[in-house]
Order: C-alpha cells, then structure tokens, then sequence
C-alpha cells in the first residue's frame, strides 16, 4: 500500500477533471497516454448524464494497483453514476467510463448495485452459480453449514434485503476481477455482518493484490477501516483524489479531524 | 463465523451465458406454472370450441356462407358446405386465441425484462460477464416466452378441437393447416415486444421510431392471422415503405416471411444488444 500512496502523491489532492478531458457525452473515453501509470489504473469518463442533467463532469482518475478506493460526496454528487457507467449499465447516451490496464481496457469487473438483488425464481444455488460464485459464499451471513445448506435450496426471493446486500457484495468478492465496484455494500448490513465484510475485503486484497476496489459509502467508520484512497465528489466534479493521508484538514481543527470531519468538509 | 474463512478458498468465477440461458427457460417453463396456465387456457378454449359449434355463432357463420361471403383466403374451389363452414369456424375460432396469445407474449416479454432490469440482478451479471452475455439476453427471454406461448398455443388448440368435436363439427382438417402459421405468427409478435422492451428501457424517441417501423408489420400479420384476408393496400403501401419485400401471399409463403421477419428482428436485437441490455438512461 505504501507503494500506491507513493504514486498518488505525485498528483496529491488534484481535481480529477483535466482541461483536455471534456469531452461530449456521445464519446467514448480514449485510451490513456503512453505515459500513464503503466502498473496502475487509470479511469477515465465523459460527461455523464442523467437525462439532459450533467450528473459528473468529464475527468480522469489515476488509481494505484491494489488500492481500495472511497468514493464520497453528498447525494447526488454523482457516485452511483460513475459505478455505473464504469459497469456499463448507464447507457451510451448517458456518457461512458473506462478503466484502462497495462494499456488495454478493463472489460470484466465486478459490480453490486445499490439494490443488489438475485434471480427470484431460482434456488439460492443456483443463483449464485448464474454469478460465478461458490456456494461457500453463504459463510458471510454467518449460519451453520446445516442452515447455509438449505439457505442453498431455497428461492433467493427468501433472503432479507440485508441478507441480500451481504451476499451480493460478497459473491463480487469472491471472484477475480481486476476491479471490483461496490455502491453502498453496508447499507441494511447488520453489525456482524458488516464485519465479515470487511473480513473478505482484507481477504481478497491478500488474494489479489492488485486489483482495485472502488466503494462508495457514507458511513466514516467503514471507509476508515477499508480505504486507503479517496475519490470525492462535489457538485458533479471531482475535487479530491489521493491518498487519506493527503486529505485536508477539516476548518478549525489543528490536529486535521477525523476522517469524518475531513470528508464532510471536503464534500460538503 | 466461517466467514473469515480464507478468500482464496473459493473458486474464482464469472458469469457465463450458458447458465443464463437455462436460467431464463427455467423460469418460462416452471411445471407448476406451465400446468396451472394450461389448465386454465384449455378450459376456457374447450369451452369456446363448444359454445361455437354447438351456439349462435355456428349459425350466424353458416347464413354468410349461404350468403356467398365466404373469406378471400379460401380457395375458390367448389368445396361441399360442410367442409367450407368447419375452416370457417377453425378461423374464427384460431383467431379468437391467436391475437390474445400474441399480445401476451408480446407484454410477456416486455414484463420480463423490465423486471430483470429493475431488479438489479441483470446487471450486476453482465457487467461481470464477457460481452456475450448482453446478446445472449434477449433471444433467450424472447425464445423462452415464444416457447411457453407456442406450447399454450396448442393446448388450446387441441380443447378447442376438443370443444367443437363435442359440439357436434368435426375440424380435423383446418386445424393442423392453420396452426403453423398463427405459431409463426406468436414468434413473430414475441420478437416484436422483446425490440420495445429493450428499447423502451433507452431512449423514448428512438423506440418511438422502431415501434413506428414493426408496428404495421404487426398490423399485417394480424390481419393475415385473424382475417384470412389480404391486408388493405394502404396499410402495405405504409408498410412497404419500411419493407418493400411484404405483401400478401399464399399461406406457405405468409409463414415464412413471418419466421423470416421474426429472425431478421432477432439478429438486429442480437448485433444490438451489447449497447441496449442492462443500460440505464
């Protein structure tokens, strides 16, 4: 992680949005320079828009390999748009976003909405299956192999939307994407199993050190235990990418603040 | 916990199209499902079979053949009363099922992906999986309720032969030359509803233009469906201007611009799909 705070410090707290990078909404983002972070992740987006509203203007991100990344800003700043147009699931007409890679684009990545759900009609199974993911995902709501079993053999219309949140988030998780998005994965979470997500967080960086996961939350204590990047977003513009430690100071507070405190004044 | 179990135990994986396409018949053809729907259609066909032949209608079919009104679809050869009378009745009763048949399928499809969209399931899987999963989509939803549909379809028709055996009129003979093309006819109209479903999830004018473009060619192949008649020439010449290829023809050649039409929509859905599947506006 050292090593990706290294990187980021050489463009410390720049806005992400860059003069030559306006483009319309109709374009697809180019490819990144010849010069660009060749280890790293570079994502780059137009415009994005949500009907003839400009959610996000146009910008670049520059992301170290194997950071987890915060995305924050207020409502509606524009973090559920970008996951989704970095998805793919907004459509063209709504701006593009690409990561690029060594080079080459990342095309397979792993998403969870902010309303994750599974197939309703099939056994929990087998929908976890449709995903790619092992049936040992169900450890992360914390039952019994018995009742993870059944779990297994009921329709996935049975799970809470907690429960739902929890799995989805961890069937993301448990593949191998080089870029993992996750829009609000606590939100409805209960405590326990608020951790055990953490717990596969730390789990799948040690796995995969290089891949990059975004999450957009706004619950502090989450970020303060995951990220070691921040993304903020404020008014549709990005005007704070790099390391937590490069963060600013929250007004008044000598000793910098909180995490809360600095994000909070960050995105207002 | 188990949860804190080592990540790299479990298998990496991604989604893949085959699974999704079984996911999608499976839920088409649920048993249960399929069982109760053709409970009900066969009970209601049945019983319209009956009511026809052995009802008023019967008799209000039989004073327009005495009439000379026989339909233009039926060949002009001198064939005895009885024989005309009963593909009269096979019409009208095929075209009674036929056109709620089609427009179920048609919103069958509509319904399911607007549901597969809202619910964030088939997103989450696409933006997982290789490109080819956001074409395999929509054939399959499509493929899948044509396939239910098409099975209801002759459910239906066999109670409602049932039916009019009961009442009294053999139809044995119009029913297996109809049958085909109303199937084809359900397809098409299927591939017709799954285009605007897409689309509706896009962009409004833009479906607005496609819906203009298969919207007479959905009036047409209802017309030839359900009236057994050629179209009027205003409504080909309007559809002609889209596609100058239709027109009216004999029964074989009416089946196969149907499926001809119905795969010609499908690949333009399936070149289409990547940039239309699991988007939101």
């Amino acid at each position: 992680m050292s090593r990706g705070r290294e990187d980021a410090t050489k463009t410390p707290g720049a806005a992400a949005s860059r003069s030559d990078w306006h483009a319309s909404a109709s374009e697809r983002p180019a490819g990144p320079d010849a010069s660009a972070a060749a280890d790293g992740l570079r994502v780059r987006y137009t415009d994005l828009r949500r009907g003839r509203r400009v959610v996000l203007a146009g910008g670049e991100l520059a992301l170290p390999p194997g950071v987890v990344v915060a995305l924050v800003g207020a409502n509606g700043a524009g973090k559920s748009t970008l996951l989704m147009a970095l998805a793919r699931v907004l459509a063209p007409c709504g701006g593009t976003a690409e990561a690029w890679r060594d080079g080459g684009p990342v095309r397979q990545l792993g998403y969870v909405p902010q309303r994750p759900a599974f197939p309703s009609w099939l056994p929990l199974g087998q929908a976890l299956a449709l995903h790619g993911a092992p049936p040992a995902v169900v450890a992360v709501l914390g039952l019994a192999s018995a009742d993870g079993a059944r779990l297994l053999a009921r329709p996935a219309s049975a799970l809470s939307p907690g429960q739902t949140q929890a799995l989805a988030t961890a069937v993301a998780l448990a593949r191998d994407d080089p870029l993992v998005l996750l829009d609000e994965p606590f939100a409805g979470v209960d405590l326990a199993r608020r951790e055990a997500l953490r717990a596969l967080v730390a789990a799948r960086r040690a796995r995969q050190p290089d891949a990059v996961l975004i999450l957009s939350s706004h619950v502090a204590a989450d970020l303060d235990a995951l990220c070691d990047w921040v993304v903020a977003l404020r008014e549709g513009r990005c005007v704070f990418q790099g390391p937590r430690d490069a963060l600013p100071s929250a007004p008044g507070r000598e000793d910098g603040g909180t995490l809360e405190a600095r994000l909070a004044a960050l995105t207002g | 916990m188990t949860t804190r179990r080592p990540a790299a135990a479990l298998a990496p994986g991604s989604p893949a199209s085959a699974p999704l396409a079984r996911a999608l018949l499976q839920r088409e053809l649920r048993p249960s499902r399929l069982a109760a729907a053709a409970g009900v259609v066969a009970a209601a066909a049945g019983a319209l079979g009956y009511l026809l032949a052995a009802g008023g209608v019967l008799g209000a079919l039989s004073a327009s053949i005495e009439r000379g009104a026989t339909p233009a679809a039926l060949p002009s050869a001198a064939l005895p009363a009885g024989a005309v009378m009963e593909r009269v009745v096979a019409e009208q009763l095929l075209r009674l099922m036929a056109l709620p048949a089609a427009l179920g399928a048609a919103y069958a499809v509509m319904d399911r992906m607007a549901a597969d969209h809202k619910q964030g399931w088939l997103p989450a899987l696409v933006a997982g999986g290789r490109p080819a999963l956001r074409a395999v989509y929509p054939p399959v939803v499509v493929g899948g309720v044509a396939a239910r549909t098409v099975l209801l379809y002759v459910v239906a028709t066999l109670a409602a032969a049932l039916g009019l055996a009961r009442g009294g009129l053999p139809v044995d003979a119009a029913l297996p030359r109809l049958l085909p093309g109303v199937a084809a006819f359900v397809l098409a109209a299927a591939t017709y509803g799954a285009l605007w479903g897409v689309l509706l999830r896009r962009h409004a004018a833009v479906a607005a233009a496609l819906a203009a473009a298969a919207a007479p060619i959905t009036l047409v192949a209802w017309w030839q469906a359900a009236r057994g008649a050629p179209p009027p020439h205003a409504l080909l010449a309007i559809v002609s201007l889209h596609l100058p290829a239709i027109g009216w023809a004999a029964d074989a050649d009416v089946i196969g611009q149907h499926l001809r039409y119905a795969a010609l929509w499908l690949a333009l859905l399936a070149a289409g799909a990547p940039y239309l599947v699991a988007r939101e506006r």
